[in-house]
C-alpha cells in the first residue's frame, strides 16, 4: 500500500539487531551498571522503614503531588536544623522541648513510642512512660520548631505496629527511668526486636484486645465467649484482597521517586549523625576516666 | 457523673481514695458542661459537696500537653486554696497559663494550687 | 489510614486503579464480593478472552494485573504470592500457569498485562453494559478491525488517482501502438505477430505495479 509505512519494520529490525550487537560487545560493563542500580534501587527502597513520614497517604483523595512535594522539602529543611534520629515504635526517646508555659528551661520527657501517625509535616508520635505511678502521653509533632532535640535511648522494635495496649497493661510495663543513659548499637546491627509478651490488667480495658491480634500481649485470661465472638468478627478473607492491599501502599516506582528526590540530604545528615556519635564514644572513657 | 481522682493529699480525698470510693463529678463550672484541664468541678465525695480543679484528663489532648490515664482532681475551697498542702502526681505546665487567666476573670486564686504541685510536665 | 503501610513491597499497576472499589452486594457480603471475582479471575487466566458484565469486568481487571504483577516480582518460591495464587485461582493446574507461562510472557511488558473492551448489549434484551476481558498475547485473533489501511486517506486517494492516470497512459500508448501496426498491416502482413507480445508485456506491468501498491 504504502512505501513509507512498509520501510517501518525494516527499520526496527535494523535497530534491533544493532542494539544486540551493541549489548554482545559491552555485556559485562552494562551488567555492572545494572547491578549497581538495583543496589542503588533497593538501598533507596530500605529508606521507608527509617522514614516513612515521607510517604504520602496513600488514599486518593488526599493525594496532591505539589503539595507533597513542598512538604517534603519542608522536612528536609527541618531535619537539617534538628537531628530527628532513627526510631520505632518500641523505641525509648527523650524528647527535649521548649514550653510556652514555661520559658525558664526545656521540658525533657522520655518514655517509650507507642504509636506513629500521619505523613508529611503532620506526622506526629506519641511517648508513654509512668511517673510517680500516673501513666502520662504527650503527642509531639515531629517536626514541630519547638522541639530542641528528640534522642533515641534505646532502639528496638516491638512485636507490634502499636503499642495502645501499653495503656492497659501493668504499670512495670510502661515505666522508664527519666535519668536513663542512652544505649549504643554496635554499627552496622539490624535494630533489635524485642520479644517480650506484655501482661494486661484484668478488664475493663480501653479497646478489647482479643480481638486485635496481637502478638506483643501474655494469653488473655478472659471467659471463652470473649474469644468466639472474636472469631465471629474476624475478616480472614481481608488479606486476600489484593486492590485493598495495593491501595494501603504506596508502588515501588513511587517510592524510588520520592526517596531519590530527598536521599543525597537525608544521607548527608546520616553521615553527620555518625560523625557526632563517633565524637561522643570517644568522649565517655576520659569522663569516666 | 465521672469518677475522678483525687491527687492531693488533703484528708477528705485521701479517706475517699482509700475508702475505694472515688469523687462523682456533679456539675462542672462552665458554659458547655463538659469539663477540659484548668476547668472547675463540684464533686460528691464523702456524702459532700466539695469544689476542685481538674488537673489531668484521660481525653485526647494538642501536641505536647499530657494526657493522663486517669482523671485527676485537686480539691479547693471557696477562695480556690487547695485543701491539701501537697500534690502527688505531675500535673501539666499549661495550667500555669489557664489558671492565671481564670484567677484574672473570677477574682479567686487557682494559683496557690501550682506552689503545692511536685513536679510539672 | 495515615500512613503508607510499608511492610510490603508492590510494583505499580500499568492500568487506571479506580478510588474505590465496588462492593458486589451479595447475602456472602465482602467474602461473597471475593468469590465473584475469584470467579471471574480464575476464568480470565484459563481463556484468555471472556465476555462478561462491565463492572465486573473492571473490577477483575485491577485483580488480576496484581495477581500477575506479583507472580513477576516475586516468583513462584515467595510464600505469600503463592498463597494469594492459591485463593485466585479456583483450579489449581492454573498456578503453573501463571508461573511458568503469564509471568514470563508478561516479563518485559511496559504496558498492562489485560485489555477490556467495551461490547455492545444484545437488544431486545438486558441493559447492562458488556465487556471483553482478555490477556495480551492471547492466540485468537483480534477484536479490533484493521485499521492500517482505509482509502479514503489522502495518501491513498491520490495514489489512486496517480494508478488510473498511469493506466490511462499506458492504455493510450498501446492503442497508438495498435493504431500504428494496423497502418502498417496494409504494407507489411509478417508484423501481425508482435502486436499481442507487447499487449501481454504491458499488462503484466501494470499487474505487477498494482499488487506492490496494494502491499
Amino acid at each position: 500500500m504504502l512505501s513509507i509505512f512498509s520501510k517501518r519494520p525494516c527499520i526496527k529490525c535494523f535497530s534491533e539487531t544493532s542494539k544486540i550487537l551493541l549489548r554482545c560487545s559491552s555485556q559485562t560493563a552494562t551488567s555492572t551498571i545494572e547491578r549497581n542500580k538495583d543496589q542503588l534501587k533497593r538501598q533507596i527502597v530500605e529508606y521507608r522503614h527509617v522514614y516513612p513520614e515521607f510517604l504520602p497517604d496513600p488514599k486518593i483523595e488526599y493525594r496532591n503531588l505539589i503539595r507533597e512535594k513542598l512538604e517534603r522539602a519542608d522536612m528536609v529543611a527541618r531535619r537539617t536544623q534538628v537531628d530527628i534520629p532513627e526510631f520505632y515504635v518500641g523505641s525509648i526517646l527523650a524528647v527535649t522541648s521548649s514550653d510556652r508555659h514555661n520559658p525558664e528551661k526545656p521540658h525533657r520527657f522520655v518514655g517509650i513510642c507507642i504509636k506513629r501517625e500521619y505523613c508529611g509535616l503532620r506526622a506526629s508520635f506519641i511517648v508513654r512512660n509512668m511517673i510517680d505511678h500516673q501513666g502520662i502521653e504527650i503527642m509531639y509533632n515531629m517536626y514541630d520548631p519547638t522541639i530542641h532535640k528528640v534522642e533515641v535511648l534505646r532502639l528496638e522494635k516491638r512485636l507490634d505496629d502499636e503499642l495502645l495496649y501499653l495503656r492497659d497493661a501493668l504499670p512495670e510495663y510502661s515505666t522508664f527511668d527519666s535519668n536513663m543513659d542512652a544505649e549504643i548499637l554496635p554499627e552496622g546491627t539490624p535494630v533489635p526486636i524485642n520479644p517480650i509478651k506484655v501482661k494486661l490488667k484484668p478488664r475493663p480495658w480501653l479497646e478489647r484486645w482479643e480481638r486485635k491480634n496481637l502478638k506483643g500481649i501474655e494469653e488473655l485470661d478472659l471467659p471463652e465467649r470473649f474469644f468466639k465472638r472474636a472469631k465471629e468478627l474476624e475478616k480472614p478473607w481481608e488479606k486476600y484482597d489484593l486492590m485493598k492491599e495495593y491501595m494501603r501502599t504506596i508502588p515501588e516506582e513511587e517510592q524510588i521517586e520520592i526517596f531519590s528526590e530527598v536521599q543525597a540530604e537525608l544521607h548527608k545528615l546520616e553521615v553527620q549523625r555518625k560523625k557526632m556519635k563517633r565524637k561522643r564514644v570517644i568522649v565517655k572513657p576520659s569522663k569516666l576516666a | 457523673m465521672t469518677k475522678l481522682r483525687v491527687v492531693d493529699n488533703s484528708d477528705i480525698g485521701r479517706q475517699a481514695m482509700a475508702e475505694g470510693k472515688p469523687p462523682k463529678c456533679i456539675h462542672v463550672y462552665n458554659r458547655t458542661g463538659i469539663g477540659y484541664i484548668g476547668d472547675k468541678v463540684l464533686v460528691a465525695i464523702k456524702g459532700e459537696k466539695k469544689r476542685g480543679i481538674l488537673v489531668g484528663l484521660k481525653q485526647n489532648q494538642k501536641p505536647k500537653i499530657p494526657k493522663f490515664d486517669s482523671n485527676n482532681i485537686v480539691l479547693i475551697d471557696e477562695g480556690g486554696t487547695p485543701l491539701g498542702t501537697r500534690i502527688h502526681v505531675p500535673i501539666p505546665t499549661i495550667l500555669r497559663t489557664i489558671l492565671k487567666e481564670k484567677t484574672q476573670s473570677k477574682g479567686a486564686d487557682y494559683t496557690k494550687l501550682l506552689s503545692i504541685a511536685s513536679r510539672f510536665v | 489510614m495515615n500512613q503508607a503501610e510499608v511492610s510490603k513491597l508492590v510494583s505499580q499497576l500499568k492500568t487506571t486503579v479506580n478510588p474505590r472499589l465496588r462492593k458486589f452486594r451479595n447475602p456472602e457480603g465482602p467474602e461473597g464480593r471475593l468469590d465473584k471475582l475469584r470467579k471471574t479471575v480464575t476464568a480470565l487466566i484459563k481463556h484468555e478472552r471472556i465476555e462478561l458484565n462491565y463492572p465486573r469486568a473492571d473490577e477483575a481487571r485491577m485483580y488480576a494485573e496484581r495477581l500477575i504483577s506479583d507472580a513477576i516480582r516475586y516468583g513462584d518460591t515467595h510464600k505469600t504470592t503463592m498463597e494469594m495464587a492459591d485463593y485466585w485461582l479456583v483450579e489449581k493446574q492454573l498456578i503453573h500457569k501463571l508461573f511458568k507461562v503469564l509471568a514470563p510472557r508478561f516479563q518485559n511488558y511496559d504496558i498492562s498485562y489485560t485489555r477490556l473492551i467495551r461490547a455492545p448489549r444484545p437488544y431486545p434484551g438486558p441493559e447492562d453494559l458488556k465487556a471483553v476481558l482478555e490477556l495480551r498475547g492471547n492466540p485468537y485473533p483480534s477484536l479490533r478491525p484493521n485499521g492500517s489501511y482505509n482509502r479514503n486517506l489522502i495518501h491513498n486517494v491520490l495514489l489512486e488517482e496517480a494508478k488510473k492516470a498511469y493506466r490511462a497512459k499506458k492504455y493510450a500508448e498501446i492503442a497508438a501502438k495498435i493504431d500504428a501496426v494496423e497502418t502498417a498491416v496494409g504494407l507489411n502482413t509478417n508484423s501481425q505477430t508482435d502486436v499481442p507480445e507487447n499487449d501481454e508485456v504491458v499488462a503484466k506491468e501494470v499487474e505487477d505495479k498494482s499488487t506492490k501498491e496494494e502491499k
